[in-house]
């Protein structure tokens, strides 16, 4: 199953969701496809104009363009995703997922879907990793007993 | 097939890459401060991943990366240095990765346990000698 993953970049669960068998939606694969694939940008460019316009799809034309932009790449994510692992209250918000209003979005679209989702908070001692493992691995286990 | 890019991280210092050349796998690899970088052709990446999972069970963590090795929008030897986009995070994330591991390995564990119990079956000359032992002629 595909299973959108919040922040998008994240190394630990990006992994936890492979090891447990399931197609992550990162997006890391989405820039590789921006970036790799033949385009006319030069340089190659994670963001272009025309994702802007793309991310009116998904908000208003008052919604500042960055945050249309970056909408524009993860929102489809959320669109092709059969459920979702968020993590709240992350300490950082650096690099591409530091824009706080599309991460807000991107929390409402998934809740908006209707898609099993499970919302946790990173582990800073060896009890709550383990909580966190085995909440992911619990989620994962039920989606697949759901579908069979 | 189209080439891919995958971050192999772990948080002690294991010997990815003389395994991965032992291997032969035909893949760029890149030695970063942060881990380890394959590139190649998706079967060649999967092939690398399986192979580096099964060796060094739950002490690696792998991810997508976006951008090929030395790619100078990201290559901080093209950008004048700095931890490059995205690097704050890795490095967020890896100071977690030993708790992460340590998880992992008491959930296999158990789960090994369990699944051993659930199979354990006994075999037909011991069937016998209880029906013996128990079941007057």
């Amino acid at each position: 199953m595909k299973i959108f993953i919040f922040p998008p970049t994240s190394l630990i669960l990006s992994d936890l969701v492979e090891r447990f068998g399931h197609d992550p939606l990162a997006m890391m694969k989405v820039v590789r496809e921006r970036v790799t694939g033949p385009s006319l940008d030069s340089p190659p460019i994670n963001v272009t104009p025309n994702d802007v316009k793309d991310g009116l799809k998904y908000v208003a034309v008052e919604v500042p363009s960055g945050v249309r932009g970056r909408l524009a790449l993860m929102a489809p994510l959320v669109e092709k995703a059969d459920a979702a692992i968020m993590v709240k209250n992350a300490d950082y918000t650096f690099g591409c997922v530091g824009c706080a209003r599309t991460n807000e979005y991107l929390r409402y679209f998934v809740k908006r879907r209707r898609i099993p989702y499970i919302e946790l908070e990173y582990p800073y001692t060896e009890e709550e990793a383990k909580e966190f493992v085995i909440s992911i691995k619990n989620f994962l286990s039920n989606l697949e007993n759901k579908n069979g | 097939m189209s080439k891919i890019t995958k971050i192999i991280v772990s948080p002690y210092y294991l010997p990815i890459i003389p395994k991965l050349y032992e291997k032969g796998f035909d893949l760029i690899i890149k030695e970063t401060c942060y881990g380890v970088m394959i590139s190649g052709e998706e079967k060649d990446v999967k092939d690398a991943v399986d192979f580096l999972r099964k060796e060094f069970k739950n002490s690696v963590f792998i991810k997508d990366r976006g951008f090929p090795p030395g790619e100078k929008v990201r290559c901080r030897a093209d950008r004048g240095g700095g931890g490059r986009p995205g690097f704050h995070q890795l490095e967020y994330e890896i100071s977690m990765l030993p708790n992460i591991e340590k998880a992992l390995n008491e959930i296999y564990k158990s789960d090994k346990k369990t699944i051993k119990k659930k199979k354990k079956r006994i075999g037909i000359d011991k069937l016998q000698s209880i029906i013996k032992e128990n079941v007057p002629l």
